[in-house]
Order: C-alpha cells, then sequence, then structure tokens
C-alpha cells in the first residue's frame, strides 16, 4: 500500500485514483478536525482543503509529513474564515449598535454560561483553540503543530498549557 | 505555590500527560495526594479529559465525500499540463553543490589566465610564436572544458541526489 506522501507524488503526475484514496483514507480526521475547529462551516472547508490539496499539489515536498501538510492548509483555510467573520461581525455590531442607538431596544441575547466541552473548546481564543486540537485530537507533536500552524515551539507549548488552564477556568467558572 | 517549589513542575507535567493521553507520574500523583492546589488541578485535569474525549474522527456525509472527490477530480484536470516538475528540493542541492566550486572559480580563473600570460613569455625563448599559440589554445580549450564539465554536470548530480532522497523518504 502507498504511504501518503507516495500518493502525493502520483497526484503531482494527475492520477486521480490517488486522490480518491487519499481523501478516503483522511476524511473522517480532516473532517473531526474541521467539525471542531468551525463548526458550522466544516461542510464547505472540507471541499475547500481538499481542492486546495490538489491545486497545490506540485508544491507539496514529499520529504515532510502528508498530515502536517493536509492540516496546515486547512487550519490556515479556517483562519482565513475567521478573519472574514470578524470583519463582518464587527460590521453587524456596529449595525446593531446603531439601531440601539435610535431605538434603545435591542439587548444582547442570554448568555448560557453552562457550555458543553463542545462549545467550550470553540469558545477558547482561536490561537489555543487551534492547537488544542492539533495536539490533543490529531497528536501532532508539537514541532508538528509549530510547522502547522507557523509559531515557535515554545510558543506552541505556552498555548497548550494556557489552553488547558483556560478550559479548567471555563468548568470552575461553570460550577461556581 | 511559588515558582520555586516543586508545583510548577508537577503541574506542567499533569497538563503534558493530559495532553498526550498519558496517565500523569506515580511521583506526580503522589505529589499532588500531599499538595492541594496540584491535587485541585489533578482533579480539575480529569473532568477536563472526560468533557474533550479522545474520539478524534468524524465521518463527513457520503454526498458530501462524493461531492467532494468530483471537485477534487475536476480540479486535477484543470490543472495546467504538467511539465516535468523539479522534484522538491532540487534547487537547494543544486545551490549546496554549487558553492564551493563557484567559491574557488576566482582562483582557478586567475590561475589559468596567469598561466596564459607568463607561460607564453617564458615559452617564447624556445618554441615559434604559432606554437605558443596552439599550446596556448590547447590549454585554453581543456581549461574550459574542464570548468563546463564541472559546473554542467552538477544539476545532474543534484537531480540525481534529490530523486534518491525522495525515493529514500518516501519508501
Amino acid at each position: 500500500m502507498d504511504s501518503d506522501e507516495q500518493l502525493m507524488i502520483r497526484v503531482q503526475a494527475g492520477d486521480e485514483d490517488a486522490v480518491t484514496e487519499l481523501v478516503t483514507r483522511w476524511r473522517a480526521r480532516l473532517y473531526g478536525f474541521l467539525v471542531r475547529r468551525a463548526p458550522d462551516v466544516a461542510d464547505d472547508l472540507f471541499q475547500e482543503t481538499w481542492i486546495r490539496v490538489v491545486r497545490a499539489a506540485e508544491r507539496f515536498d514529499p520529504s515532510r509529513r502528508f498530515s502536517t501538510w493536509l492540516f496546515q492548509i486547512a487550519n490556515n483555510l479556517c483562519r482565513d474564515r475567521a478573519r472574514r467573520r470578524a470583519v463582518e461581525e464587527s460590521y453587524r455590531h456596529s449595525v446593531r449598535e446603531e439601531i440601539r442607538h435610535d431605538a434603545g431596544r435591542l439587548d444582547p441575547p442570554p448568555l448560557d454560561l453552562r457550555l458543553d466541552m463542545h462549545r467550550r473548546v470553540h469558545a477558547l481564543p482561536e490561537r489555543l483553540r487551534e492547537v488544542l486540537l492539533l495536539r490533543y485530537y490529531h497528536r501532532l507533536s508539537e514541532a508538528e503543530i509549530a510547522d502547522t500552524v507557523g509559531i515557535p515551539r515554545g510558543t506552541v507549548k505556552s498555548r497548550l498549557h494556557h489552553a488547558v488552564r483556560a478550559l479548567r477556568q471555563q468548568m470552575a467558572e461553570a460550577d461556581a | 505555590m511559588s515558582a520555586n517549589t516543586p508545583c510548577v513542575g508537577v503541574q506542567e507535567r499533569l497538563i503534558e500527560a493530559l495532553l498526550a493521553h498519558d496517565e500523569a507520574a506515580a511521583p506526580d500523583l503522589a505529589h499532588s495526594e500531599s499538595c492541594d492546589a496540584c491535587r485541585t488541578l489533578r482533579d480539575d485535569l480529569l473532568h477536563v479529559r472526560a468533557g474533550l474525549g479522545t474520539d478524534a474522527e468524524q465521518e463527513p456525509a457520503p454526498a458530501m465525500v462524493q461531492r467532494t472527490l468530483l471537485a477534487t477530480r475536476s480540479a486535477l484536470r484543470r490543472r495546467a499540463p504538467a511539465r516535468a516538475p523539479l522534484p522538491v528540493g532540487f534547487k537547494r542541492e543544486l545551490a549546496r553543490l554549487l558553492a564551493a566550486p563557484l567559491a574557488v572559480l576566482p582562483l582557478v580563473l586567475l590561475w589559468n589566465w596567469t598561466v596564459l600570460a607568463f607561460g607564453g613569455e617564458l615559452l617564447a625563448a624556445w618554441l615559434p610564436t604559432a606554437a605558443i599559440v596552439a599550446l596556448g589554445a590547447a590549454y585554453a580549450l581543456a581549461a574550459g572544458g574542464s570548468l563546463a564539465a564541472v559546473f554542467g554536470s552538477l544539476p545532474v548530480v543534484a537531480h540525481g541526489r534529490t530523486q534518491q532522497r525522495l525515493r529514500e523518504v518516501t519508501a
């Protein structure tokens, strides 16, 4: 059976069966990552990630692990989507503020303080969430996460610890 | 707890164990039995672990996988026709191989120029001019040919080495 990296060499040569094999192998792990990372757009990003894999196939270095490269692409797409959303949200917020100012009757929705763990993870800041998901669920090493996310290894470690402590803090606050 | 107590290290290792899905080390567990802060963290981390679960995989809907496969195949066909791409790492290997010859190239050129310039004057006492010109031309051809052979072979060597490395890492 070909390794992931060998399959990517075949993809570079235009082999459609190799793409199918990679999608089949990695579909559940990639989708599991996306569902936790960006739940409401996971379906879109799943397809987008694989299209990027094909389009960028020639830039893949077979001496690197395919999984690191795949998660790097997926994570970058999640970041782009989050950035776009932040801009849209900022615009919506300014519109809401304007309406509130005009009408004085738009209250924010009540915040559910007893979030389940899935929502707690999703509530973590982006920079903490991405490293936690890659380390805990996908068991990438700190070096691989550093490579995937593009930050120093020491930063990966500190963000991981920060993420765990933030989850613990959230749970303590919910229990209080 | 201060930075000087063992708690800092113990707590870091407790978190590392959670992240790696490992059990905490016995000495750290023993310490946390006798330390309120570390015991609280240990218990909290057990809750966090239980809440996080371990299942990284989630099956996407089969219809979505099918749509994705169609989209990727279409993207693959639309890709520009592949000219034989240089293997990844070729440029780096070539640069590495070129470094030493390029470093000594000025010296080699200087040496050859010196030989041609002064060699002719030295031989002028014994040989006719035509013979000196012929010798000079032969020397210049030999020197130029050697340089061309050395520098011309480097891309071939770099390509071979890169291909070999790719075969090794993907074997």
